[in-house]
């Protein structure tokens, strides 16, 4: 029998492959540098919205708002309160917060940012627009009575009670009044922006922004893009992103690289990448459910504290990309409290054990002094840190369970109170006013981020009256007590404070790293 | 012909129907709800409880299922949580992408398939039997999250032959087509192979070399379509899977398809997305299956289609 040759059957196979390949040819070649006029940035996650009255809690969509639209305020690198569209806050007697609005501030389509556009949208903010769902900063404006007019460049807000941490809230990014009744997909290409950039295209894989002609007078202060568009790549898998970076696809990386290839890159690639760091506005903490009796002992707690080699994890879990924290406010931000480190001390920890009545079953036998669960979502990093403490604490006979959960399930059960210990990370301050949502009795589930239901009378005094005191100099001292009773009752083991990362390309100047993570210094940036 | 297809399409009412229930009712046993996604854990409570009731979620579960019923009758999903958007708005640019990606896959699965299949039902017990079906094995045991990132790092980073990612050109098909396509195309080149060696030994085969016909003629022309309708099976099913969306390739080469997509929407409680991604992948399914059935009747006349 004769059989059908190799050849005989490769022939249109062949044939096939060449008009493949005359294809892809004809369509372009397999990479390219990126363009010197325009930087590409990698993203983990695509921007949920671009319509700043939908805007909710996801870091991506108001990175790029205040890129497009300018609020009345911001933070500066450090976190502190910058002034944009607002030239200047000031108190109105106790409730009053008047806003003067900065001049020359124009929106892409030539026309000047009023009082009339500031009230029409912080009250679309409160009250909401038929047609539209409430906004999701509703919560921020609660406090907030009544906003008028008192002048053309002039604006007040009125508030239920006096509220010293009120002025971070204005943080919206300003639509003129008109785009308020347009719906979110018709803001695009009308000239609404007022910020460096406007929104040339938006898709599933790439946002793309392009200089705005209209912000050359930068009256706030801030810098005019040098470059004249950026592209944020959208890249959901950690070691694509990577990939893409090392190829030469990405100029920028911020805070999504794996903490051990932004040392490889350090390491390795120094000649081809910059690698960046700075303290963030983010505290690592483990945290506990005082409705377990366990934890009610706050020698149990301390005892936990001294059992966690931080270092260690430092070293080995974050490749070195955090500092030790010993309170919440990161080093650098004005409320921030110099208390001392608990260190790492298993005897002590031991010691504590002892008198908190929790002896060692068997010495060195199998047996614990204590067992519990901790809680983590699905999160690589944040589970091996959880078996890094969990491996430290059963050094001193504590058997510390890990359960993983998916982030909607573990965020559900924490914010109803059900969870018995958990590590998680607080970030993003904007004002020391923190603490009281985080410490004060009020704020215990279902209201706010009092999830472990600690409890101090002279703590909730401490923070109602740092609250109701408007003077930023008077506020501190008493935040600083505050933090000195919490360090004594320990209801927090804080861990450390994460480094915000950047990588950049050799060719890339001027980017500097804010402590939020925010990409206003892409303005700054040439190539 | 026509009665089988309408008797088919009404079937697709209940079908779909009982999968959006299930869907619905799943969605609301799921720990958590879409207002922690979009106003965040630590917006204050009253916020949350408004945000839930501008949506219904405050009612009984059995009245927001009638409402659901009614929208699904009128042809409206509703719009996403996040950005007040069309749920088929943001579902179409996905299933677009899916698509083209899909059948790139497919396409090259059933040729190379049918390649290796020839070869090895030709050269039975030979060498090149032999390696292929290693190959085979080696392609059907390797997943997806191993072979796509190793083809990313050869090919694209340090060989620069084909993009990292993207859709923009035809060359950037080639690496996530290859990862989602690998698998298929080691099983349904084993399916084509065995039906060949079978069909091989037949007696019209021998009467059709006996009359002279060249080698690669009775292989294609009278051999391959018989040999070929196990393997038929297995690809409509196989369509149905690609077209529904591949999750770990659409992730690890950043195809913005349907997959990824409902995993997302899974991911920040937007149950109206979840509800629309999931009726248009039981869609397809449905529709593959039938289409697969319909070809067996067009390849086999004496199959009856019910």
């Amino acid at each position: 029998m004769r059989t059908p040759t190799a050849k005989t059957l490769m022939r249109p196979l062949t044939m096939l492959a060449w008009a493949a390949l005359a294809h892809a040819a004809s369509a372009g070649s397999a990479s390219a540098a990126t363009p010197s006029d325009t930087l590409v940035v990698g993203f983990d996650a695509k921007p949920k919205s671009g319509d700043p009255r939908l805007i909710g809690t996801d870091a991506n969509s108001q990175y790029l708002e205040e890129l497009r639209f300018l609020p009345l305020v911001s933070f500066d690198d450090s976190g502190a309160v910058r002034f944009v569209a607002a030239e200047k806050v000031t108190a109105e007697g106790k409730l009053g917060v008047k806003v003067k609005i900065r001049k020359g501030i124009t929106f892409a389509n030539g026309r000047a940012l009023t009082a009339d556009d500031v009230v029409a949208n912080y009250q679309l903010q409160m009250a909401g627009r038929p047609g539209l769902p409430p906004s999701p900063r509703k919560g921020a404006f609660e406090a907030v009575k009544e906003i008028k007019k008192t002048g053309a460049d002039e604006v007040v807000f009125v508030l239920k009670e006096p509220d010293a941490a009120f002025v971070v809230n204005l943080v919206i990014g300003l639509l003129p009044k008109e785009a308020l009744d347009a719906g979110p997909e018709d803001l695009v290409g009308k000239g609404y922006e007022s910020g460096p950039f406007v929104l040339e295209k938006a898709s599933d894989a790439e946002w793309v922004l392009a200089k705005n002609p209209k912000y050359a007078a930068a009256p706030h202060g801030g810098e005019v893009p040098k470059l004249q568009r950026v592209v944020f790549k959208v890249i959901p898998d950690n070691n694509t992103r990577y990939a893409a970076l090392v190829k030469g696809d990405l100029d920028l990386v911020q805070n999504t690289i794996d903490a051990d290839k932004v040392m490889e890159i350090r390491k390795k690639q120094s000649s081809r990448f910059d690698v960046t760091t700075r303290t963030s506005a983010s505290t690592t903490f483990m945290a506990f459910n005082f409705k377990e009796k366990a934890f009610q002992n706050p020698n149990v707690r301390k005892a936990l504290a001294k059992g966690i080699n931080r270092d260690e994890i430092l070293q080995y879990v974050l490749q070195g990309l955090g500092s030790k924290a010993s309170s919440m406010f990161p080093p650098g931000l004005p409320y921030h409290a110099a208390i001392p480190d608990v260190g790492y001390d298993p005897a002590g920890a031991m010691a504590l054990l002892d008198q908190a009545g929790l002896k060692d079953p068997d010495g060195k036998g199998p047996q614990s002094r204590l067992k519990f669960t901790l809680k983590v979502p699905t999160n690589k990093e944040r589970i091996a840190i959880a078996k890094a403490v969990a491996g430290q604490l059963k050094r001193v006979g504590i058997d510390m369970q890990i359960e993983s959960l998916e982030f909607g399930t573990f965020s559900k059960q924490l914010s109803d109170g059900l969870v018995s210990a958990w590590i998680a990370p607080w970030t993003g301050y904007k004002d020391p006013d923190h603490l009281r949502f985080v410490f004060h009795t009020d704020q215990a589930p279902p209201v706010g981020g009092n999830r472990g239901f600690y409890s101090n009378k002279t703590v909730d005094k401490l923070l109602d009256d740092a609250r109701a005191e408007l003077d930023m100099a008077k506020r501190v001292p008493l935040y600083a007590e505050a933090q000195r009773l919490l360090s004594d009752d320990s209801p927090y083991v804080y861990l450390w404070y994460k480094l915000n990362h950047v990588v950049t390309a050799k060719n890339i100047k001027g980017y500097k790293l804010y402590a939020d993570g925010r990409y206003v210094s892409l303005t700054e940036v040439s190539k | 012909m026509l009665g089988v297809i309408l008797r088919r399409l009404l079937q697709l009412i209940p079908v779909l129907l009982g999968i959006v229930t299930i869907v619905f009712f799943l969605q609301r046993l799921i720990p958590g709800n879409p207002a922690d996604a979009v106003l965040g854990v630590d917006a204050a409570l009253s916020a949350k409880e408004e945000w839930l009731a501008k949506y219904g979620f405050d009612k009984p579960i059995a009245d927001q299922y009638v409402a659901f019923l009614g929208q699904l009758l009128r042809g409206d999903f509703g719009r996403t949580f996040a950005n007040y958007t069309p749920v088929f708005e943001v579902i179409r640019p996905r299933l677009i992408e899916t698509a083209k990606l899909a059948f790139t896959a497919f396409s090259f699965s059933v040729l190379f398939a049918t390649f290796i299949g020839l070869v090895s039902a030709a050269r039975a017990g030979k060498l090149a039997d032999k390696a292929a079906a290693v190959v085979s094995v080696l392609a059907i045991s390797a997943p997806s999250f191993i072979i796509g990132p190793v083809l990313m790092w050869v090919f694209s980073v340090k060989l620069d032959w084909f993009p990292l990612m993207g859709n923009d050109t035809a060359l950037s098909y080639v690496l996530p087509a290859f990862t989602l396509g690998a698998a298929m195309a080691a099983l349904t080149s084993r399916m084509v192979r065995g039906g060949l060696v079978d069909v091989l030994s037949e007696d019209y085969i021998r009467t059709a070399r006996s009359k002279g016909l060249a080698p690669w003629k009775v292989l294609t022309k009278h051999a391959l379509r018989n040999a070929f309708l196990p393997a038929l099976t297995i690809l409509g099913m196989q369509l149905g899977v690609l077209l529904s969306g591949a999750v770990i390739t659409e992730q690890i080469f950043s195809w913005p398809g349907l997959g990824t997509l409902t995993v997302e929407a899974v991911q920040t409680r937007e149950y109206n997305l979840v509800s629309g991604c999931v009726l248009v992948m039981a869609t397809i399914y449905v529709v593959c299956n039938f289409v697969v059935d319909l070809l067996y009747r067009v390849l086999d006349p004496r199959v009856r289609v019910g």
